[in-house]
């Protein structure tokens, strides 16, 4: 066996979970092919404690990135749904920062995963991973009020690399703040019982100040407006796309307060850069 | 060595492992360390809270980079990202030394995210040392290679880990992280005396040291980090000392992490055990007479 070969046969025996009974498709492959037995231990049994440190670290890993998740679809199913995951994403990266980057996506494509509330789940993801994104992503010096109030209707703006935007259908945001808070606290203050949520339509922008992340609901114009800048429009291009979108109600006069609302509330918050 | 190629010619003395729960203590009271350890993959990240705090440590302390991915044992070539992030925070630490381990951990792109043995194989070496060069090469600095804690054995092993190290270290021209607890650990789970290793590994290429704590269990012992250093892991350093003079030391402490002083007096444990630091007239007569000679 080669060393390549090697690590291809102890990786897949690897990628089996301890628990290996629980998932389905799991299949196990003999180590004794490559490793040898110790006086105390069989080679399956030393395979096993690698087994168990990668899983647990693995899970862990997850686990700690989707506290809300966890609240809203119990203990046991997050368990199931951590271990069906990984199976499905095993990790790509060499950072375990990444390891969650395609929970999101695949909880909502697997919605028995998801509980009652699968729909409320995917966003509390969502809403999660963009918290992780924002929290490290990096930060650019913003543009001054005068700067901003100098630019034309073509000119190309950037808005900060760690603002993160999201339409969501349920008030996650109100439990992700509450679970985070509760962490945070000490075990006696932590038996505050959590808010509950309801489908509600939110719009969501995820930021940084001073290295600590921060929620902020935006009104649907401004989000639109922030969307079509994140995607690279220029501000005349922003504006058009949203006007175009219907339903956007009110007089000329008011879409033009409500751009310059957004654009202030933006550059307040130093998002354009 | 106090000082070799392999350390960047520095003289380090005992430092601790930079954890988040010493955060405040550390920038709130400014303990005197000698320098902090960081885990490099921390901090590879594009900006916010995580490199705002190694920045206030860097305005205070020496630090110095430890790595947990760059998987050397492993069959893939080594990844050009991670290369490139590791080579930008380099330059920001200004570490005079980096250190990761002689494992392998993942295959096809895909990771296993823990320290996995290798073969002790010629094929091992020659691939092994293959990427270190290349990293070496890539970041500018010199590398230490760290032996691992090991649980599992192969039967295409041709040679003793020991020898195994040497080959690699040699074959890639680079320096050891000698991790006495890990030899000690893997000593205890394949039945081989740990001072064989300690005696055989080559002195002129230790770097750094390594100490820690390992966990008990009936059957095997566990590289945990959640403890103090134990007794035969100290009976180990005093050994390597004695081989190696004084070395830059590390402890270690990496869950049920307890207050920043009980790890740092923990760590400081190790001062009993190192000569004292020559002064530098006398150490510079000490190379004009081996000049001399």
């Amino acid at each position: 066996m080669t060393l390549l070969e090697l690590q291809r046969r102890m990786l897949g025996d690897l990628r089996v979970p301890p628990d290996a009974a629980a998932v389905p498709g799991a299949r196990e492959q003999g180590a004794r092919d490559y490793l040898s037995d110790s006086p105390r231990l069989n080679a399956q049994q030393r395979l096993d404690i690698y087994r168990r440190s990668c899983w647990a670290r693995l899970r862990e890993a997850v686990a700690e990135d989707f506290p809300a998740l966890r609240a809203i679809v119990g203990r046991q199913r997050f368990a199931a749904l951590i271990d069906a995951y990984l199976i499905a994403h095993p990790s790509r990266s060499w950072t375990l920062r990444n390891l969650s980057r395609s929970l999101p996506a695949w909880l909502a494509t697997n919605p028995h995963h998801g509980g009652k509330r699968w729909r409320a789940a995917v966003d509390a993801a969502r809403l999660e991973w963009a918290y992780i994104e924002s929290f490290d992503a990096a930060s650019r010096p913003p543009l001054s009020p005068e700067r901003i109030a100098s630019l034309g209707a073509d000119s190309p703006l950037c808005l900060q690399p760690h603002l993160r935007l999201l339409d969501l259908g349920w008030n996650v945001d109100d439990l992700v703040v509450a679970v985070h808070h509760k962490e945070g606290e000490s075990p006696d203050r932590s038996g505050k019982t959590l808010p509950t949520i309801r489908p509600r339509k939110i719009y969501l922008a995820v930021h940084r100040v001073d290295g600590l992340v921060y929620y902020r609901r935006l009104d649907k114009f401004a989000f639109r407006i922030l969307d079509a800048l994140q995607r690279n429009r220029t501000l005349a291009e922003a504006v058009n796309a949203c006007l175009e979108s219907p339903p956007h109600a009110g007089s000329a006069e008011d879409r033009i307060r409500a751009l310059q609302q957004t654009l202030a509330l933006a550059g307040q918050l130093g998002w354009i850069c | 060595m106090p000082a070799n190629r392999f350390n960047g010619y520095t003289d380090y003395g005992v430092g601790v492992g930079l954890r988040i729960p010493h955060y405040d203590h550390i920038l709130s009271r400014n303990p005197t360390v000698d320098w902090f350890e960081i885990i490099s993959e921390n901090y590879m990240v594009d900006g916010g809270l995580p490199l705002r705090m190694l920045d206030r440590i860097l305005e205070q302390y020496r630090v110095v980079q430890h790595g947990v991915s760059l998987y050397f044992g492993s069959a893939d070539r080594l990844n050009r990202d991670h290369l490139r992030r590791l080579k930008s925070l380099t330059r920001r630490t200004n570490t005079p030394w980096l250190s990761d381990h002689l494992c392998w951990g993942s295959v096809d792109g895909t990771y296993s995210h823990d320290l996995l043995p290798l073969p002790y194989t010629w094929e091992a070496v020659r691939k092994t040392a293959a990427n270190i060069r290349e990293a070496q090469d890539f970041l500018e600095l010199p590398i230490a290679v760290e032996n691992v804690s090991s649980y599992a054995e192969f039967h295409a092993s041709e040679m003793t880990e020991w020898q195994f190290l040497n080959e690699v270290v040699e074959a890639a021209d680079c320096g050891i992280l000698l991790d006495v607890n890990n030899i000690y650990v893997s000593s205890w789970n394949h039945g081989f005396d740990p001072f064989d290793y300690v005696n055989a590994v080559a002195p002129e290429r230790v770097a750094q040291i390594h100490i820690a704590g390992h966990s008990k269990f009936e059957k095997y012992r566990l590289d945990t980090h959640d403890h103090p250093v134990l007794d035969p892991v100290w009976r180990l350093y005093q050994r390597a000392i004695a081989r190696c003079g004084r070395t830059a030391t590390l402890l270690e402490w990496d869950d049920r992490i307890p207050g920043f002083d009980e790890v740092h007096d923990e760590a400081l444990k190790a001062n009993q055990y190192l000569p004292a630091a020559i002064p530098e007239s006398s150490a510079a007569t000490v190379e004009m007479n081996h000049d001399a000679a």
